[in-house]
């Protein structure tokens, strides 16, 4: 018995780090050419909405995932805009994305289903197998490999050393005739599809149905696995299965606590071991250009 | 004419703010030749050397590379010619090491993965040639600056350019760093590299260069073989006899010192001494002036005495009192008064309109402030007699300093500074930029604060200027002064030759 809540347990923090790490690696990306877009939360949930409504049209789970796709390519392309050539604020141009994507997807789950807070149920993606009755995703050996490909595209391709030039010294990859704004946009592209596609486990593979806010702050556990990560890939898939263990906790603490204890409190314990990691690990240094938008003369 | 490796004829170039930078030079660079470009502030040697590189562009003009024409749109342009610069400011990214710097953006691959050991090889076999060791191993932020100009260096020759130009080289490196540098160059030279070598510094160009073109003020005074000529030479060209003495100069009364300075050091941002053990004095009713080359520790002189940055060693005594390393306000309060290089960053806060601004620095002070509530209205009419007082051309005070042009700007700024009533003035390229309206106006300030028995200290390039106003005056250089003394005791050639960095004595026994 024992046994079999502890193997629970562990499938449970593979599925709760899924989308902790794949948005990570997004952000990852994104700091390291120099763009800080604290707007993950809100391209997940999108994501997650647009996942679920594709699907819900076309009664197929391939097309919410191309759904996403696409929303991601666009949001990264808005992104991308915001913090090159229109040189605005990128925290504020994130947090305004998480404040619309909440209210929008909020507001269209009654006009779509005619329901408050919750959408239909709709077909999820097949899983690989199932493990102990658990399903287990195409995600999670994807997300895998997205760690390792990653880190060998950062640390030992010339497209990853580009990529890094801008987000430490734009003005010397500039000289090195690198077009900044050029990899910068690509850039925000790639990790707004990560961002949305992580939404989009969540809404059609975890789940099988789009719930208001059903990212939880998932996306800010990321930004926050992005330092404990010290900017790298592959650590953002160790530290991501941490997080993920005490978000898988919190539902079974959860569950085992029962009626007598207000449900926030298990929900918290995410949160408090996301700010005891930061504080455990103090002060650290991220890419000297990230979130500065860089001006040619 | 065979070995002309590079051509430069009749180059204009008018920046979009109507400033001539360059009207009309003629730049011949030979094969294999260290070629020395000299001239003072403004004198057009970096634009010049950076429409070479193809970093702007000539308003009219045209480049013969090898005897061809050529266009260049960008760097990347000029690379493929075979002409790279190195400027002042480095162009590295602090967290790689020199290997990924010198591989950036021109990077061998191998089975899609980036190849650093061909880089490595091909480094090493420069390194060996030319005698430029460094540690490609260490990220750039480990490194001495020294040590970052040889990357730079390596970057050019790593990408095969045949035409270094170096922008002051020298300028932040030590004397034995220096030396280093122009071993290496005259290797480069015998491997048949050719190196521009843009510089002010007449003892350099002397030592290194075969050929010095000198310009003066965007125009092209002469190229000369370096052999044939001595710095006195040098310094004529660079400064030109142009500089007037400016006769009948109001005779203040020269009251008691006010601003005295003792064998003060004061480290630049690079850590390393940019103020060098100056000591001197200023009195109430006279202007002292220092001249000398920008980059050569003046704002790192002003900043320590008005308390923007650590003095290291040494004192400032003002009115008798110890003020060394005292905050800026408390620095204010004592009744300095500074106007500052820098007229939108330190001077002005640009949003801001001209009543806030005529107030700043003041506003906690009544009658501008009561209780914890600004009196606008004092403010207001404050910033109206400004206005009036001082002919600034603006529409109101309520409209923000940067719709203003840079005179109306200085005139702000000398306004509230003078307003104020300082017991010293430290005044810091004062006129910099300004039509010739607005220098009159701003000249006229520091005399009047002169004859009214207050201390002038005034911080400038522009030699004419210190020339004119100042009652005495140094020349500073590295650091240090070369000399110091009455403009009058001093010939235009030897200020020049101070400028280069020749010392005073030296000057004055090389002349007799």
């Amino acid at each position: 018995m024992n046994y079999l809540i502890l193997a629970s347990l562990l499938i449970g923090t593979l599925r709760t780090s899924i989308p902790l790490i794949i948005g990570a690696i997004g952000e990852i990306f994104n700091e390291r050419a120099g763009i800080t877009n604290i707007g993950i939360e809100g391209v997940m949930l999108f994501g997650a909405f647009i996942a679920v409504y594709g699907t819900w049209l076309a009664q197929n789970p391939f097309i919410g995932l191309l759904w996403a796709l696409l929303s991601g390519i666009a949001w990264g392309l808005i992104f991308g805009a915001i913090s090159t050539h229109l040189r605005g604020d990128q925290i504020v141009a994130g947090i305004g994305i998480n404040v619309f994507a909440m209210g929008f997807t909020e507001m269209m789950i009654p006009l779509i289903w005619g329901t408050y807070g919750y959408s239909e149920s709709v077909n999820r993606l097949p899983p690989l197998f199932q493990l102990y009755g658990e399903r287990i995703s195409y995600f999670l050996p994807l997300t895998v490999l997205l760690a390792v490909l990653s880190s060998i595209v950062l640390y030992r391709t010339k497209w990853g050393l580009r990529l890094r030039s801008c987000g430490e010294n734009p003005l010397a990859a500039d000289a090195a005739g690198i077009s900044v704004y050029k990899v910068r946009y690509l850039t925000s592209v790639f990790s707004s599809i990560l961002f949305s596609l992580a939404g989009a486990y969540m809404g059609i593979d975890w789940n099988d149905s789009f719930v208001k806010e059903m990212t939880g702050g998932r996306g800010f556990i990321a930004l926050a696995l992005v330092i404990f990560a010290n900017w790298k890939p592959l650590l953002a898939l160790a530290g991501g299965l941490l997080f993920g263990f005490f978000d898988a906790l919190q539902f079974r603490i959860g569950a085992a606590l029962g009626v007598g204890v207000p449900p926030q409190v298990p929900q918290m314990i995410p949160y408090i071991a996301t700010i005891l990691f930061l504080l455990a690990i103090g002060r650290v240094r991220g890419p000297s250009a990230a979130g500065k938008p860089f001006v040619k003369e | 004419m065979r070995d002309v490796i590079v051509l430069m004829k009749d180059i204009h170039k008018v920046y979009p703010d109507g400033v001539y930078a360059l009207r009309g030079v003629d730049f011949e660079l030979r094969n294999g030749e260290i070629h020395g470009l000299l001239g003072e502030n403004g004198a057009g040697k970096t634009t010049l050397m950076r429409i070479l590189y193809g970093q702007i562009k000539p308003t009219s003009g045209e480049i013969f590379i090898k005897g061809n024409k050529v266009r260049f749109n960008r760097p990347r342009d000029a690379i493929k010619y075979g002409i790279g610069m190195v400027f002042q400011h480095f162009a590295l990214v602090h967290a790689f090491n020199a290997l990924e710097n010198i591989a950036l953006g021109m990077e061998p691959s191998k089975g899609g993965l980036l190849n650093l050991k061909e880089v490595e090889d091909r480094v090493r076999e420069l390194m060996e040639r030319t005698g430029l060791k460094v540690d490609l191993k260490v990220p750039i932020s480990r490194l001495s600056v020294g040590m970052r100009q040889r990357v730079e260096i390596l970057k050019l020759l790593y990408r095969k350019v045949d035409v270094l130009i170096l922008d002051e080289p020298t300028s932040v490196l030590s004397p034995i760093e220096v030396k280093e540098l122009f071993r290496t160059l005259s290797k480069l030279r015998e491997k048949g590299k050719t190196i521009v070598l843009v510089t002010h510094k007449l003892r350099e160009a002397l030592s290194i260069c075969d050929r010095i073109t000198v310009l003066r003020r965007g125009k092209k005074v002469a190229t000369v073989k370096a052999r044939e000529v001595g710095p006195e030479d040098l310094a004529k060209m660079m400064v030109g006899r142009e500089v007037l003495f400016r006769v009948g100069k109001l005779k203040g009364r020269t009251g008691k010192e006010v601003l005295k300075v003792s064998n003060l050091w004061v480290k630049g941002d690079l850590g390393t001494y940019a103020v060098k053990g100056l000591s001197f004095t200023v009195r109430g009713g006279e202007i002292f002036g220092i001249a000398g080359v920008e980059g050569n520790g003046q704002s790192e002189l002003v900043e320590a005495l008005f308390g923007l940055r650590k003095v290291e060693r040494g004192s400032i005594t003002f009115k008798g009192e110890d003020i060394t390393n005292l905050s800026v306000k408390e620095i204010r309060d004592r009744g300095i008064s500074l106007i500052p290089e820098d007229r939108l960053g330190r001077g002005l806060i640009a949003d801001f309109t001209l009543t806030e601004n005529a107030i700043l620095g003041m506003h906690y002070k009544p009658p501008f402030s009561k209780g914890f509530r600004l009196n606008l209205e004092e403010s207001k009419s404050f910033a109206r007699d400004l206005i009036r007082k001082y002919e600034i051309t603006a529409l109101s005070e309520d409209v923000p300093v940067k719709f203003l042009s840079g005179g109306n700007q200085q005139r702000l700024i000398v306004a509230r500074e003078l307003s104020r009533g300082p017991t010293l003035l430290i005044a810091f390229q004062p006129t910099m930029g300004l039509d010739v309206s607005a220098t009159e106006f701003v000249r006229n300030g520091l005399l009047r604060m002169k004859s009214e028995g207050r201390a002038v200290l005034l911080i400038s390039s522009d030699l004419e200027e210190v020339v004119q106003l100042s009652d005495r005056m140094a020349v500073m250089y590295e650091g240090k002064f070369m000399g110091l003394g009455r403009p009058e005791e001093f010939s235009t050639e030897e200020i020049g030759l101070m400028m280069g960095g020749l010392e005073l004595h030296e000057v004055k026994s090389g002349n007799s």
